[in-house]
């Protein structure tokens, strides 16, 4: 069966629409009467095609029809007003039976709808509505906003359009570079907004073919089909991504039988094509990494190409990236350093990516700190239920006792001898700390501990109260420096009311029995000597003032 | 087109900034053609705001906008789009330590 006249139209529709109002607005000036007239062109194709048969060139007859219909127009309205300057811009304008231009004509109108005086989200309905044809109502479905607030929106950037004189071209070649990086922006944030959000994927399909335009219109501008590649390979996975609760799958945990073979390919050969015009960009190196992952993730490969990322972008973002697979290439160790002294304001994935490697170093209880830490930041339901998963089980791994090294760690301390019953005279003294660190302009570098030196719980204790410091420090009255001894340790994370340690204490004993490990410490008449034995409170009150919430980690050290 | 370039600062200026004024950019711009008038302000500390209601006019000290940013000076300009504006605008150095609105006039 042959594709009859209505097929036919709503073929056109796909290839033709963005050409006729691009051509349209450079003859009349005039968005609305583009639009309009574009649709008049479509009617009249309904009515027509199946009487008179399908003509031999759509794309050209419509845009005559379309362009009858402005000139009529405008002829009419001249009568009460002046539109004198488009009827002379059409009178001058060769008949269009010729193709030649067109394409340029669309590529005008990306780069006007993309202007970067026009706020993000005018810039994307704009182009969805006069390039790729989609009604306001699906523009309005796809920001997820009411009709008439997208329709007031597109309203308002063609007045400013039409009244600010933002002018209807490509670019000149001075200012080429930074409004195609603009225009390329533009489409792949359309992009990951629908990424992000499934309600939203139209976006994602629209973005691609936008992006495939701008590949056709301009094929020497490598960075156009490296974003092209990007966004296929990325989209080549939209049916894994996603368990049926709608939770988040990891790519490595990815049923590759569903990802897209067809569009894998397409991205491949783009970004070969690209790759060959030699002018590397953010674009292509992204691209080049998800192409990567497309055939199992090479980390070494990967691990170099957020490196050349980094440099060409300098962003966080992109370092935790490398971070990240650094770390599946040489280890969680190597990608937890790289993560030193890194900071990104209320983004949940760095804590997380911390929260990962610790959890691989087998760093249980400060691997659920910073789970805790990401979770509150994340606000995407999938993103919660996958860190409250993570959480739930590296606590209760963190309650399992384990073996771990430690380095040496500089504090300052203040030491008295006690009681059970007052212990209060040291407990109240870590706030004193604080202030003598603060005197000296230091803060502390990690969280506060006590340190048992000699138990005796009968009778005297001999406890230290301390803060880890970053480099050594003079000592001064009743604070004095030292250094935690390196080696290995028993340690322990226990989430609740430290007045629960006690019991903690004593299974981390027994664990420690049943293992055959024994505590660098001697029996004395003074009581037990320990080398080094820590409670240390990971939990900042000002933070969590509810004590049952705490975590605390006992961390003693053994003998060599 | 012709637009007006509205100049202004959330602070006064320091004394090499002012000691440079336009920098070169009047002389520039009128030489270009593109300048159609203008004028500095005084600051909006000695300036006062008129309103007549019901008859009576009304008068208080200082601007009406109370915020952080004032307007400084103003230049009309006529050139061919908004990126030719952008890009006048963008010369001028009080867009250095302070920023400048681009906006349209009304023309007949």
């Amino acid at each position: 069966m042959s594709a009859g006249p209505a097929d036919a139209v709503a073929a056109a529709f796909r290839t033709e629409w963005g050409k006729v109002v691009a051509t349209l607005i450079r003859v009349t000036g005039d968005w609305d009467l583009a639009e309009e007239c574009a649709q008049e062109a479509f009617a009249a194709a309904v009515r027509q095609w199946p009487v008179e048969g399908v003509p031999r060139k759509p794309g050209a007859w419509l845009t005559t029809i379309a362009r009858h219909r402005a000139t009529d127009r405008i002829r009419r309205e001249v009568v009460g007003a002046a539109k004198l300057r488009e009827v002379a811009v059409t009178a001058h304008e060769p008949d269009p039976v010729d193709t030649a231009g067109i394409e340029d004509d669309r590529l005008r109108l990306i780069f006007t709808c993309c202007h970067p005086a026009l706020a993000f989200e005018a810039q994307v309905a704009l182009a969805l509505r006069t390039l790729a044809g989609l009604s306001m109502a699906e523009i309005a479905r796809a920001f997820l906003v009411p009709e008439t607030t997208m329709a007031r929106r597109v309203g308002r950037a063609k007045a400013k359009i039409r009244n600010a004189g933002i002018p209807y071209r490509v670019p000149p070649a001075h200012l080429l570079p930074e409004r195609t990086t603009a225009v390329l922006g533009v489409l792949y944030l359309m992009f990951n907004e629908g990424y992000s959000t499934p309600e939203r994927r139209p976006l994602c399909d629209e973005a691609i073919r936008l992006a495939r335009l701008l590949t056709q219109l301009m094929p020497d501008e490598p960075e156009a089909g490296g974003l092209l590649a990007l966004m296929l390979l990325h989209d080549s996975r939209r049916h894994a991504r996603f368990d049926e609760h709608g939770d988040v799958v990891l790519l490595a945990d990815q049923d590759r039988s569903r990802w897209d073979t067809t569009q894998i390919a397409e991205g491949r050969a783009v970004l070969e094509r690209v790759m060959r015009l030699d002018r590397l960009g953010p674009y292509q190196l992204q691209a080049a990494i998800a192409d990567s992952h497309a055939t199992g993730s090479d980390w070494p490969l990967i691990a170099r190409l957020y490196a050349r990322l980094a440099i060409v972008v300098p962003s966080p973002v992109v370092r935790l990236n490398h971070a990240a697979a650094v770390a599946m290439a040489e280890g969680p160790a190597a990608g937890l350093a790289l993560l030193d002294g890194m900071d990104i304001p209320g983004y949940h994935l760095l804590p997380a990516t911390r929260a990962d490697f610790l959890r691989r170093l087998g760093r249980h209880a400060e691997a659920t700190v910073a789970y805790e830490q990401a979770l509150g930041l994340a606000t995407a339901e999938a993103d919660r239920r996958f860190l409250t998963a993570r959480l739930t089980e590296t606590r209760g791994r963190a309650m399992q006792p384990t073996v771990i090294e430690r380095g040496e760690q500089p504090y300052v301390g203040i030491r008295r001898t006690i009681t059970m019953q007052t212990f209060p005279e040291i407990a109240d003294r870590m706030a004193g700390i604080v202030g003598w660190l603060a005197e000296r302009g230091l803060a502390p570098a990690g969280a506060p501990f006590f340190r048992y030196l000699v138990i005796d719980m009968a009778n005297e204790l001999v406890v230290e109260a301390g803060f880890p410091v970053a480099a050594p420090v003079e000592g001064d009255g009743e604070v004095f420096f030292g250094v935690l001894p390196a080696g290995r340790y028993a340690s322990v994370t226990h989430h609740g009311h430290p007045s629960e340690l006690m019991g903690v204490t004593k299974q981390l004993n027994e664990w420690a029995d049943a293992q055959g490990l024994r505590w660098d410490a001697e029996q004395t008449p003074a009581g037990d000597k320990f080398v080094c034995r820590l409670e240390i409170y990971k939990t900042d009150p000002r933070v969590q003032p509810d004590m049952s919430q705490w975590d605390t980690e006992l961390a003693f050290k053994l003998a060599d | 087109m012709q637009y007006a370039l509205l100049i202004a600062g959330d602070r006064e200026p320091t004394p090499e900034e002012l000691a440079m004024g336009c920098g070169g950019w009047s002389e520039e711009m009128a030489a270009r053609g593109v300048v159609r008038g203008g004028a500095g302000l005084r600051p909006p500390t000695e300036s006062t705001t008129v309103r007549v209601r019901d008859g009576e006019v009304l008068l208080t000290d200082g601007p009406f906008a109370d915020t952080k940013e004032q307007i400084g000076g103003l230049v009309l300009i006529e050139c061919a789009d908004l990126d030719e504006a952008v890009e006048i605008a963008a010369r001028h150095p009080a867009a250095g330590y302070g920023m400048i609105e681009i906006r349209p006039l009304i023309t007949s």
